[in-house]
């Protein structure tokens, strides 16, 4: 009698994953392109890297702060997704995952940059030139005045160093949520945290920062 | 229960991502209001979050696919390297070990060198399955597992390469983009393979291009990774390679180099 309400269970859940693979595959947009480079088309594996590169070299960069860092980071990133897209099995998606694995090859990074004394250096990098910095430059540019163009870059500068003075788990959900724009449910399957915990870490994190900018934006 | 001011605070961030349910929206609000302080944290933490959204973020680098190609061949061509790297460091370590193993090795040799087999590049080369053409479409790289020769009475050790999986010309009504990205190497294979005159060559992938064997003469050629980039636009712009290879050896400024033949040097 017990067994058998096992196996129903089992039969239930595994029903459930069934249905929320095709659920992730009916409305993940990349499902195709995988499909493609798993039939052994390379070139459709190009096209996701070329999807998705900004977004994690971009992401890398803030998270580790060094230009140079971003690229290897990123390049192992989509080494890994390279060799483990045959063992996707598309019950989250593409992205979900691709950030998944992004944020564990740049929090490895860290552990390692850490042992080695690199964060206690001041050795932040600004990027040189980039599309958004291009906007705001043209916005400041417009507004006539030469001092708020500095006082903007000045302060971004500033938030930069901050954010690599937060703690690293708060470093990872306040990029995740105000600079990758994702949603806390996206964001608690990326770290693979409850929704609560992921809602309580950003409140906690934004007002860790807050009060590191304080003092000297704030005044 | 009435709430204090810090109790409020906790749901400054739900109430500025709009995640805060009705009810506890409206009270946040109306304690707003009148509290001119939590008003203050409200306004700090909002211009928190916009200097994070705000914040530049650098684009990759312009070469990042060809880079990341480049790896991912080399990953595929060098693996058994990495292997004999972790040995050799380990033997560097135990420099006793080490010596034992070479002298053992040079006993070995004296012994077993005089029932060898010929080994010269010849018989070596010829155990070895030519790379054939690769193409877009087909299954992409294939692990090989090839046995080195051996000595006799010694066991044969597996050496992985790779090959490429088939020959040809790409088929008709394949789509602009895949051939509008690869890789050096993977272009010139590609455009070797469309010619006719090539079928009988054994092609051999290399850094930037391919080496060409055919019957009498041995043919370097590469791609410059500026001229690769002009092609790939080329490609993505007509949608079709061209036609023939001494065309692309115009359009995308291909380098050709004779390499000496040591089967038929020249006077």
């Amino acid at each position: 009698m017990k067994e058998n309400n096992f196996e129903e269970l089992f039969g239930k859940m595994a029903v459930r994953k069934k249905e929320a693979r095709k659920k992730a595959e009916s409305s993940d947009p990349d499902q195709k392109l995988i499909q493609r480079f798993l039939s052994g088309e390379e070139g459709a594996f190009n096209q996701l890297v070329l999807n998705y590169q900004n977004r994690v070299y971009g992401l890398c960069y803030q998270l580790l702060g060094s230009l140079d860092e971003a690229e290897e980071v990123a390049q192992e990133v989509f080494l890994t997704v390279y060799r483990s897209l045959k063992d996707f099995r598309g019950e989250s998606r593409f992205s979900t995952w691709l950030y998944r694995v992004t944020v564990n090859h740049c929090k490895n990074r860290m552990k390692y940059l850490g042992r080695r004394g690199y964060y206690q250096s001041d050795s932040l990098e600004e990027p040189v030139e980039t599309e958004k910095g291009e906007i705001s430059r043209q916005l400041a540019d417009e507004a006539q005045d030469p001092l708020e163009h500095l006082e903007q870059k000045e302060i971004q500068i500033l938030v930069r160093k901050k954010i690599m003075d937060l703690a690293e788990d708060h470093r990872v959900v306040i990029l995740l949520r105000d600079l990758e724009g994702l949603s806390y449910q996206e964001i608690a399957r990326i770290l693979e945290l409850k929704e609560g915990t992921v809602k309580s870490r950003i409140h906690r994190a934004r007002a860790e920062l807050k009060s590191l900018l304080e003092k000297e934006l704030f005044k | 229960m009435k709430r204090h001011c810090q109790d409020y605070q906790e749901y400054f961030s739900l109430y500025l991502d709009e995640e805060l349910e009705p009810g506890m929206k409206q009270e946040l609000e109306a304690h707003l209001e009148r509290c001119p302080s939590c008003q203050q944290e409200l306004k700090l933490l909002k211009a928190t979050v916009k200097a994070v959204q705000t914040l530049p973020t650098p684009q990759a680098p312009q070469d990042f696919l060809i880079k990341l190609r480049r790896r991912i061949e080399e990953q595929a061509e060098y693996q058994p390297v990495s292997f004999w790297n972790r040995i050799t460091t380990k033997l560097v370590a135990h420099p006793s070990l080490l010596a034992g193993i070479m002298l053992g090795l040079f006993v070995g040799a004296f012994i077993l060198g005089r029932f060898s087999p010929n080994l010269n590049f010849k018989t070596v080369s010829n155990e070895l399955e030519p790379a054939l053409a690769w193409k877009a479409t087909a299954s992409g790289y294939n692990w090989q597992e090839i046995s080195a020769l051996a000595p006799r009475g010694m066991e044969s050790s597996p050496v992985k390469a790779v090959s490429y999986s088939a020959l040809g010309t790409p088929e008709k009504g394949v789509k602009r983009e895949e051939f509008s990205l690869q890789t050096p190497t993977q272009l010139i294979i590609t455009l070797l393979g469309q010619n006719p005159d090539l079928k009988e060559a054994e092609i051999y992938p290399i850094r930037q291009g391919a080496v060409v064997i055919t019957r009498d003469r041995v043919l370097r050629i590469t791609i410059s990774d500026a001229n690769f980039l002009k092609a790939l636009k080329i490609t993505a712009q007509t949608g079709t390679l061209p036609s023939s290879f001494s065309e692309a050896k115009k359009i995308f400024s291909l380098q050709v180099e004779e390499l000496p033949n040591p089967l038929n040097p020249l006077p």
